[in-house]
């Protein structure tokens, strides 16, 4: 049983909290109602109590990851209210600087780590955070919130299972309010209390009445005491009700009477006035605590703090590219205790990877710091993109590229714009492994290069080496980068070998390589395509042409000043990419390079890329999609020939 | 210093709303909480309380559409 007793200035710090949330929703509502805001507000109205007990029960460097509707949990936990409220009025003196709003509250001084605004993508970050508590030893708790809608998505799942798998010190506070959006919980939810899906991951779970002040507290006491002690992750499903529309201004004509009548009678602000009194607080002392709230709420919305925001030498040895990666991420594991590796079968129990690209790495550092993941990738790069939150500096595999889709949320969503919608308070150095590749015969999900997604995402760097001394180069510069790194990897090419670059090989992000010199005409490719392109030159070099080859190494953002000035000397280009043609990255380089060097090319610069269709598995048919050599030297012969 | 009332922003769309209607008249006395007018959107009405008591000043026509910000009275 939980504790039904409570100090009294724990109760003080309790009303104090609760009346803070209580008095600015009211404020935001009044500036919403007149006009003077006019932007997208989620109510907190009746949720005051469950936020402001919770947060009680946590030490101020705790950390707190919520969702859109999270103001009564940024300011329950302390977020100052002047730039929180210039923050949703998008002003520069905001917490993020107006990049953010109010769906994106960002502010670790006072452990709020990250706000999103998709539904149920907290959790698996808020893991994250807590294993880089875990793994430092700080004795920090992380604490997620989310509503009862959140419960439905899979990254629910995949974290409420992670987190006890690793029992990680996370307390996952389900405000159940009954309703997801305009849904009452019996029209999305089949099971009567969530604490059930709790008991189906072997977690500790706990219901209790939200709008009970004592109750709500102590519940939470216990969990975050667990936690701290190490014994693991707690769900608590606080019920409480959303007492106005999913948004301000919304019609909440859904909601039965019978449902109003019942919220009315349970509203958290009267029920703890009266437990206020109950315990021997004076009317005039509470009036006190709100009119105190209530000059600073006022100051808050008067404040515009700094005005509208403005536009602003080699060895002999060779080694394989397997080797190369593997000695880069040793490399950094034996600098940064922060350099982590989260995979599915990465660890040595399970062989160190499907590529062996970890092998040997947990023998060295522990299975803390090399950890072998559930099946669950979104789980994996949510937890990459709070460890990286709290400083880590982690890599995360994600075995093949096109698995890639199932985690896109955590990384287009979070791990790219989390430094941006954060004003720059949070950054995420992280970097996502995955291989991939057409020419192995694993078909449609397995093969394809989708590094045109993502270089069209801001926030993303994405990096792809043809040979194994780039690739132990690359991969230290990526891991040592401030911002997220999609790294490419290429089935084909483990294998190969390069000349050992000895230990300690760094090759900066954004340079491009000039493989080869010529005369007549560029190809400008990266990755595996950059052998063809190599094997294609020396073909046509017999032929009386000069083909120069550029690997870009980096792909986003690729090395232009490299690039145009291969093609200003050569005067023309063929991109090259294994990718799906259509709509891939090549279009983008031929662009820019028409965009500088109209007039002065000797031919339209051409693409080849992959054919517009799955990867087909039958090998001639996998053959007729890739781009092939003679396609390649056709192009060029073409450009050479080009009588325009 | 007179409040201003301006149009609000509803919902997640709505870039102008209709005035539909104002329950009090020009110089009447208004207290905190009461509906001094209603606007619609999406065929949702959503009811406007006075946050200062005062003295209301309609200026806003009933039945014209106004973007979100748009000044339709004050409370002196």
């Amino acid at each position: 049983m939980t504790d039904t007793t409570i100090d009294r200035d724990k109760l003080r710090d309790i009303y104090t909290r609760t009346m803070r949330v209580a008095r600015a929703d009211e404020k935001f509502r009044s500036l919403l109602m007149t006009g003077k805001l006019a932007v997208i507000y989620y109510t907190v109205r009746g949720q005051e109590l469950v936020s402001a007990a919770a947060m009680a029960a946590l030490e101020p460097d705790d950390y707190l990851v919520t969702t859109y509707r999270g103001q009564h949990d940024q300011i329950a936990k302390g977020v100052p209210l002047n730039p929180l409220f210039a923050e949703i009025a998008g002003k520069a003196g905001g917490t993020c600087r107006g990049k953010g709003g109010s769906m994106h509250i960002t502010h670790p001084a006072t452990g709020v780590m990250v706000t999103t605004g998709v539904v149920g993508s907290g959790l698996p970050i808020a893991n994250g955070l807590a294993l880089a508590s875990q793994n430092r030893g700080d004795g920090k708790v992380t604490m997620v919130c989310f509503g009862d809608g959140a419960t439905n998505i899979g990254a629910f799942h995949e974290a409420m299972n992670m987190a006890q798998l690793w029992k990680l010190p996370v307390i996952f506070l389900c405000q159940n309010n009954r309703y997801g959006e305009h849904t009452a919980f019996a029209d999305h939810t089949k099971v009567d209390s969530i604490v059930t899906r709790a008991n189906a991951y072997g977690m500790n779970g706990v219901k209790v009445d939200g709008n009970d002040a004592i109750a709500m507290y102590n519940t939470t006491k216990a969990a975050v005491d667990l936690a701290r002690a190490g014994e693991g992750p707690t769900l608590i499903e606080a019920m409480c009700y959303r007492m106005m529309g999913h948004f301000f201004g919304s019609d909440f004509s859904y909601m039965p009477q019978e449902h109003l009548a019942e919220m009315a009678a349970e509203d958290p602000l009267p029920r703890l006035r009266q437990l206020m009194l109950d315990h021997q607080f004076t009317e005039a002392e509470l009036d006190a605590i709100v009119a105190d709230l209530d000059a600073q709420m006022d100051a808050a919305a008067r404040g515009n703090p700094q005005g509208r925001l403005r536009r602003g030498d080699r060895g002999m040895t060779q080694i394989t590219m397997t080797q190369a990666i593997n000695r880069a991420i040793d490399e950094a594991m034996a600098e940064d205790a922060g350099v982590i590796l989260l995979g599915e079968d990465v660890a040595a129990k399970q062989g160190g990877g499907v590529f062996k690209i970890s092998a040997g790495l947990t023998e060295k550092y522990g299975e803390n710091r090399v950890r072998a993941t559930p099946i669950s990738e979104q789980a994996i790069v949510g937890a990459c993109v709070g460890a990286a939150l709290a400083g880590f500096r982690p890599i995360a595999e994600i075995m093949l590229m096109n698995f890639v889709t199932v985690a896109m949320d955590q990384i287009v969503n979070h791990a790219a714009k989390l430094r941006f919608m954060s004003g720059g308070q949070t950054n995420v150095p992280m970097v996502i492994r995955t291989t991939t590749g057409v020419g192995v015969g694993f078909g449609g999900q397995h093969s394809d290069m989708l590094e045109a997604w993502f270089a069209h995402v801001a926030g993303l760097k994405i990096v792809t080496p043809s040979n194994a001394a780039d690739a132990q180069g690359l991969m230290r510069a990526a891991i040592a980068c401030n911002d997220p790194v999609i790294f490419i990897e290429n089935i084909l090419c483990y294998g190969l070998k390069s000349d050992d670059p000895g230990p300690g090989h760094i090759v900066p992000l954004g340079k491009a390589a000039v493989a080869r010199e010529g005369s007549d005409c560029s190809i400008i490719t990266y990755g595996r395509t950059v052998l063809d392109a190599l094997e294609v030159a020396g073909k046509l070099a017999e032929e009386g042409i000069s083909v120069e080859v550029v690997d870009l190494r980096t792909i986003a953002p690729y090395d232009e000043a490299t690039v145009t000035a291969s093609v200003a000397k050569t005067g023309r280009a063929v991109v090259l990419h294994e990718a799906v043609k259509q709509y891939g990255t090549g279009a983008e380089i031929a662009s820019r390079l028409s965009e500088k060097l109209f007039g002065k090319l000797k031919a339209p610069v051409t693409r080849i890329g992959g054919a517009f269709s799955a990867v087909p598995m039958a090998n001639a048919l996998e053959q007729a999609w890739i781009p092939n050599k003679d396609a390649i030297a056709d192009a060029v012969r073409a450009a050479m020939n080009w009588k325009g | 210093m007179a409040e201003e009332l301006r149009i609000p922003k509803i919902g997640m769309s709505a870039t102008e709303m209709t005035l539909n209607e104002w329950m009090f008249g020009d110089g009447e006395r208004v207290e905190v909480g009461d509906i001094i007018y209603t606007v619609e959107t999406d065929k949702t009405t959503v009811e406007i309380e006075a946050q200062v008591a005062g003295t209301i000043r309609p200026t806003g026509v009933e039945g014209e559409v106004y973007p979100v910000g748009a000044l339709v009275g004050t409370i002196e």
